[in-house]
């Protein structure tokens, strides 16, 4: 698969996030950040700047708002865990195919405890580096010394495509689908407790290509705590349905309908090694893992008449979590 | 002079009509809404309709498959726009047919025919986009104010968009609604527009934050009141088209296949006849919808 392709899915999840963002249901301090930051050096980056700006800023429906929020809040539940446990201690997060995830900033400043490395394709990172450079707030908030750029053309041509190799902070060029390289990375990195983040990732891998990637994880890291959001497909039309429509942006979604509920999900994890795997859908987790308050608050900031339709699309996604080398017992309620 | 047969040529291929002739349409639409009772009183054999939702070669498809009009008699439960690329051309179709064929087809208020939903969920973009202006959007509206909130067949099915309201308990009362308004947020005409029937001992609230959930009990009680055999609604997808609920006491029509060009469900009307007999007719998404999706049209939302 185009390369340019997987790498515009980061836009979807970008412009959804910054979605519900503007519609109050997340904080996030640093996402007008990254927008701006979009709107200064997309040109470099991208042959249809305008039309991905544009497409950014556009309002979402209450439907994916509110898939958008468990998205995301399910795995900010995870993280605090992860850091509550571990509360003090040298702990690590890396994020697989980070893109323009926001997450980063607040947590960096709030846990000074804490190593973050987001990895992405090469050019993913460049152009993040660029942003994450020439903004003040994002570059502090990483304890990355900031330097006024008054030509962006130059600064940009002349960006390293090495990443950031910050003290707290790592933005590395990792292209996933080959992870030999990548298991080595993880084989020489300090030991200590790590959480791993695959968000919306795997599923743009081949099947093999996925497989190396989990016995990569497996192996090199011995005290690791691996969260997976994917979509799946489902014994009914709907995986069939969505794989015709991402073809039609060239998205293919190899192994949505290999691994379509929720237990062939978790026997392919425990077939690559992982003992421990939680899995359940994005449905039942919003209706298990929210506060009531919670709940409600969401419910009022704006209309869902979608009720069936949201039903049926978290029903498509899944939250994975396995741990190895570390007692990592939540309170989460997972079906599986 | 507007030529309506002409314009339900261009509007099943999909094609643009004059605003002036969409205002025109409009305003004779109106005219004959307003003479229509809350409750229409229609007769069988008659089919009923669910939500069409903007997919307008699904809905040339019913007609299609069903039987075309004059030669049948059709009820649409509303809900004619939004979430579909073509809820413009959908909806002018149905009214074109309305004033060429008044007598053979029925429509009623969804909870979609309203300003406020349809600025929400793409109507409202659409008739900007379309023509550059609010007009045609307000053309609309101000027939959505004139549709009829339900229909009766034979004296013996209810038929509705959403369900009923804890305000009322007779079908004399929904006649006493003044209904010529945008759908309220709350009382009878909002319910009748919004609730949801499900597995609650009375009423619930709805997790739409309009309307209520109502229970076996309710239904009962209304069709036991109201002398009737069955309570028609749309409203939820259900993926197999339609689904019967409390004995047979209700059901549910969606006319929406692959709702949203997404959600892999099939399709269904239910035709009732002379001896109220119920016969349903399934049928699948138009393979033509998915590939005429507009180009200019952002690709089907995931999360991704």
């Amino acid at each position: 698969m185009n390369l340019q392709i997987i790498r515009s899915t980061d836009h979807d999840a970008l412009s959804c996030r910054y979605s519900i963002a503007s519609k109050q249901y997340i904080k996030d301090p640093y996402i007008s950040n990254i927008v701006q930051g979009f709107q200064k050096f997309l040109k470099f980056d991208n042959k249809s700047p305008r039309r991905v700006l544009s497409s950014l800023v556009k309002t979402k429906f209450p439907v994916i708002n509110r898939g958008t929020y468990i998205r995301i809040k399910s795995i900010d539940i995870i993280i605090e865990n992860f850091l509550e446990k571990f509360n003090g201690r040298d702990v690590r997060i890396i994020n697989l195919g980070a893109g323009s995830d926001t997450r980063s900033f607040s947590l960096a400043k709030q846990h000074n405890n804490l190593d973050i490395i987001e990895v992405d394709f090469p050019d993913s990172i460049k152009f993040k580096k660029a942003i994450i450079l020439d903004d003040k707030e994002l570059a502090e908030s990483l304890d990355i010394p900031f330097h006024q750029h008054s030509n962006l053309d130059e600064f940009y041509k002349e960006l390293s495509n090495e990443g950031i190799l910050a003290s707290r902070y790592q933005l590395l060029p990792f292209d996933l689908r080959n992870s030999t390289d990548f298991g080595e990375f993880l084989r020489k990195l300090p030991e200590k407790p790590t959480l791993i983040l695959s968000e919306c990732m795997l599923c743009y891998l081949s099947s093999d290509e996925a497989d190396k990637l989990l016995l990569a994880i497996h192996r090199n890291i011995s005290q690791g705590v691996f969260v997976v959001y994917d979509p799946l497909g489902g014994d009914d039309s709907f995986g069939n349905v969505m794989i015709d429509n991402l073809k039609m942006r060239n998205l293919s979604l190899d192994t949505l309908l290999k691994y379509n509920t929720l237990e062939k999900y978790q026997e392919r994890f425990r077939n690559i090694g992982f003992q421990y795997v939680k899995i359940d859908n994005l449905f039942n987790i919003l209706n298990n893992w929210l506060a009531p308050e919670d709940l409600k608050r969401i419910a009022r900031l704006e209309f869902l008449d979608e009720i069936e339709e949201l039903k049926l699309l978290l029903e498509h996604y899944c939250l994975c979590l396995s741990h190895w080398g570390l007692e990592f017992e939540t309170n989460l309620i997972f079906q599986l | 002079m507007f030529d309506v047969d002409n314009a339900i040529e261009l509007l099943k291929q999909c094609k643009q009509i004059p605003e002036k002739d969409v205002y025109e349409l409009c305003t004779k639409v109106q005219e004959l809404l307003i003479k229509e009772s809350n409750v229409e009183i229609l007769d069988t054999p008659v089919t009923i309709c669910g939500d069409i939702h903007g997919q307008l070669h699904d809905l040339i498809t019913l007609f299609a498959t069903v039987g075309e009009l004059p030669l049948k008699k059709y009820l649409f439960l509303g809900d004619f726009v939004d979430r579909g690329f073509y809820s413009l051309e959908s909806l002018l179709l149905l009214l074109c047919y309305k004033i060429r064929y008044p007598d053979r087809i029925t429509l009623i208020r969804g909870n979609h025919e309203s300003r406020q939903i349809t600025t929400v969920y793409g109507f409202y973009d659409e008739c900007l986009r379309k023509y550059g202006s609010a007009n045609v959007w307000r053309y609309c509206c101000e027939v959505f104010d004139y549709l009829s909130l339900g229909a009766l067949i034979n004296g013996q099915v209810f038929c509705v968009h959403g369900g009923l309201s804890p305000d009322l308990t007779s079908i004399n009362q929904i006649k006493l609604i003044d209904r010529k308004q945008e759908v309220p947020h709350e009382g009878a005409m909002c319910d009748l527009l919004w609730s949801d029937p499900d597995d609650v001992p009375s009423w619930g609230i709805s997790p739409r934050g309009a309307g209520y959930l109502f229970g076996s009990n309710e239904v009962s009680k209304f069709l036991h009141q109201n002398d009737l055999s069955l309570i028609a609604r749309a409203h939820q997808l259900v993926m197999e088209g339609y689904k019967e609920l409390f004995d047979g006491d209700l059901v549910t029509v969606w006319s929406a296949p692959n709702y949203c060009y997404r959600c892999g469900n099939v399709a269904a009307v239910l035709t009732i006849d002379d001896d109220l007999k119920r016969n349903y007719t399934i049928f699948e998404a138009s393979l033509q919808d998915v590939s005429n999706i507009p180009s200019k049209k952002p690709a089907i939302d995931y999360f991704l």
